[in-house]
């Protein structure tokens, strides 16, 4: 037998079996209406946490029953000073003005309030030479209406600090984080303006209750990422012209080591095709331009009432941990993504200029077309009006049992959690969660080094660990240069030196 | 203005005989090391390619400070007295001969001069593409961060080039570092850290690292 004749044999054989394939999917096209049926019951069992008071208002931040002194900075004053003025209960009010300054909020129940005057607004300015705007270790903090630029690391970073309020703020080229919750409980991004960051504009890192709304996110490498993470809804943001659009997924190697309950509803999610501009050979480097949403390990994500549009690579890309490029394997974190739910969503123009992987996944499924959805290692998912896309991987997804999630309108508490109590002996470890490990894992290319290769660079030398944490200088072409943590007195430096070294996982 | 012309004129001929005795040290220098050099070439090649047949490694274009450590390491006793590294311990043998406040500079300087030579790889992997993703994620997860993302050394953290380096060469370093034939001297602070590393990778992860270091080798190789 000739080698033509093979391949025509194998042809139709080919044919037979793409024809049986589309005859099974075309037969039975389910409608779904999501405008009846059951709608989601919500993820997070309340009763379990607090009191289930009810309130009017949704705040994040805990009620003012005597509103505090209000400290006015002008244009030319220092905000660090006013900071180290204030009493928890107090407000800091910046008029419009320039300051070129690192603030460090270590007090619970202050308000920075910027003050617009005609459009004008308080500007922190990092002149590319200053590494973090505003930090906070805080509970109950409200930063508002600010401008933050040209910083090299964080614009907002939260340190540990439960029920925050990060709203009305614009932030431009700002390095690696524009806005940065890390280990917090009950907080709420909303309306702010974030483009041209490194890694993600806004980061929900090893956080829980946490609501992101109505923020316009563009020009970064990842829009907005829930990860490692629980209890959060991410709605009506425009995230465009991004690396990936909205991700929720599971970093290995972290110490909190799941994300799911993440329900992401009612955004725009278009052209997100951007040029990765991360680390080469970082997670964040390993996201394919052209991703709406990225779903990588994380477990009941519900997926509904999203625009997706113009986004070259899918419009849904869902990975377990294997098959995604730049991330390593951690024992203790289950690198599978169990139960997305897509619900209704109008997907188009995606998956046009697709990856070479996802184009292989459809020709093993003898697909064509440009991907809508692309799913590989995802476990118990289900969909709604599958009909409608072009996918791969989600052959075996079940009709979901509800058609929306109108019945949960938000993870944010009733009531705002106590702060966080700290005991002494635990000072390295929260240092570790709630600042370390927002760029390092213990084994996998974050921003920073892994921290399984720190450990082997300073084995029998904590006190050099802590130097290096105090004065860090640069020592990696290929790494972002690291911000000093000299705000952190020299014992708690050492406690989270000693605690890294000691870590295990 | 007279003298201070001749000021001038002096303290520029007195520049130019230093400049010229230091390009004649320099020469000196690179005689000597290409001198030294000849007792390695037997073995490492005449170009420090490394010989197969031989089982030594590829040194041309090595650094200078890397070379010049793992020589005093050797002479030293702190790499090579293991009684299961024979080949460390032919090596450790010929830099016993060296003098060491003399040989070492002039000798390391000349082998990383040498243009990084074309090596051959002789271990295998399965799938290739397998390998390579899988590879590059755990080398950058596990080696980049101190031998550089493309295998290129850096001295910040003492780490050497491993992209002018054999598979098979890679693979035997880190089976002696995890099995405690190097990297042990308490003075060689390096080498543990190299093998407080080493143990945390082995079998299909460890292979699928090194081939990847084989797919960036020779990058500027001649």
């Amino acid at each position: 037998m000739s080698s033509g004749k093979i391949i025509s044999v194998l042809l139709v054989i080919g044919a037979f079996a793409g024809g049986a394939y589309y005859g099974g999917q075309n037969s039975t096209s389910v409608i779904t209406s999501s405008r009846g049926g059951a709608s989601f019951s919500g993820g997070f069992d309340k009763s379990a946490d607090q009191k289930n008071v009810s309130s009017t208002t949704k705040s994040a931040v805990i009620k003012r029953e005597v509103e505090g002194k209000v400290h006015r900075v002008n244009d030319g004053d220092s905000i660090m000073a006013a900071v180290q003025l204030a009493q928890p209960g107090d407000t800091i009010q910046i008029m419009p003005g320039s300051y070129h300054e690192t603030v460090y909020i270590d007090k619970d129940d202050i308000r920075i309030i910027g003050v617009i005057q005609q459009g004008k607004r308080a500007t922190l300015d990092g002149q590319g030479k200053l590494n973090d705007a505003i930090l906070y270790s805080g509970n109950n903090i409200v930063i508002e209406n600010l401008l933050i630029t040209r910083y090299k690391g964080n614009g907002i970073m939260g340190q540990a600090g439960n029920n925050f309020e990060i709203r009305n703020n614009v932030i431009v080229d700002t390095g690696v984080y524009g806005i940065f919750p890390q280990l917090g409980k009950n907080g709420l991004i909303v309306s702010n303006v974030i483009s041209g960051i490194e890694d993600a504009a806004i980061y929900v890192g090893m956080s829980d209750n946490i609501h992101v709304a109505y923020n316009d996110v563009f020009d970064s490498v990842a829009g907005i990422e829930i990860e490692n993470s629980r209890h959060a809804i991410v709605e009506n943001n425009y995230v465009h012209n991004n690396t990936g659009g909205i991700l929720a997924f599971i970093t290995p190697g972290l110490p909190i080591k799941t994300t799911y309950d993440v329900i992401i509803r009612n955004n725009f999610i278009s052209n997100n095709n951007h040029k990765n501009f991360g680390a080469p050979g970082s997670t964040v480097g390993g996201i394919p331009a052209g991703t709406g949403i990225l779903i990588m390990a994380a477990d009941d994500v519900i997926v509904e009432g999203n625009i997706i549009s113009g986004n070259k690579t899918a419009g849904i890309l869902i990975t377990d941990h294997h098959n995604a490029p730049n991330v390593t394997i951690d024992p203790e974190s289950d690198p599978v993504p169990h139960r997305v739910m897509i619900l209704d969503n109008l997907m188009i123009n995606n998956g046009y200029d697709t990856i070479d992987e996802a184009k292989a996944l459809m020709l093993l499924e003898f697909k064509q077309g440009n991907p809508d959805i692309i799913a590989i290692g995802a476990k118990d998912g289900c969909i709604i009006n599958r009909h409608r896309y072009v996918t791969s991987g989600i052959n075996d997804f079940k009709e979901c049992s509800f058609t929306n999630t109108a019945a949960t309108q938000t993870y944010l508490l009733d009531e705002p959690v106590p702060p966080r109590i700290i005991d002494p002996s635990e000072r390295g470890k929260v240092v570790y969660m709630g600042i370390c490990a927002g760029c390092h894992t213990y084994t996998g290319r974050m921003i920073g080094p892994p921290v399984q290769i720190i450990q082997a660079l300073y084995m029998d030398n904590p006190q050099g660990l802590a130097d290096y944490i105090e004065h860090p200088i640069k020592k990696r072409d290929d790494y972002p240069e690291m911000p000093p943590q000299n705000y952190l007195d020299a014992e708690t430096r050492l406690a989270a030196a000693k605690y890294m070294l000691g870590r295990t996982n | 203005m007279f003298l201070y012309s001749v000021k001038v004129y002096s303290v520029i001929i007195v520049f130019l005989f230093c400049s010229i005795f230091s390009v004649e040290l320099l020469a000196n220098t690179e005689q000597l090391g290409q001198s030294l050099y000849q007792q390695c070439a037997a073995c490492h090649g005449v170009e420090g390619q490394g010989i197969e047949q031989l089982n030594t490694p590829a040194i041309a274009a090595q650094y200078s400070w890397y070379i010049t450590r793992q020589l005093s390491n050797f002479s030293k006793d702190l790499r090579g007295s293991h009684k299961e590294d024979a080949m460390g311990k032919q090596m450790a043998n010929i830099a016993k001969l060296l003098d060491l406040s003399t040989d070492l500079a002039p000798l390391s300087t000349y082998i990383e001069s040498l243009p990084a030579a074309k090596v051959v790889h002789q271990t295998k992997v399965a799938s290739p593409e397998h390998a390579l993703k899988n590879g590059s994620r755990y080398y950058q997860a596990k080696c980049g961060a101190c031998h550089g993302g493309q295998g290129q050394g850096n001295k910040s953290f003492n780490a050497p080039k491993l992209n002018i380096l054999s598979s098979q060469y890679l693979l035997k370093q880190m089976e002696n570092f995890s099995a405690g034939i190097r990297g042990t001297a308490k003075e060689d602070k390096f080498g543990r850290q190299m093998a407080m590393m080493a143990k945390t990778t082995s079998g299909q992860e460890l292979e699928d690292i090194i081939y990847y270091l084989t797919t960036i080798t020779n990058i500027n190789a001649k």
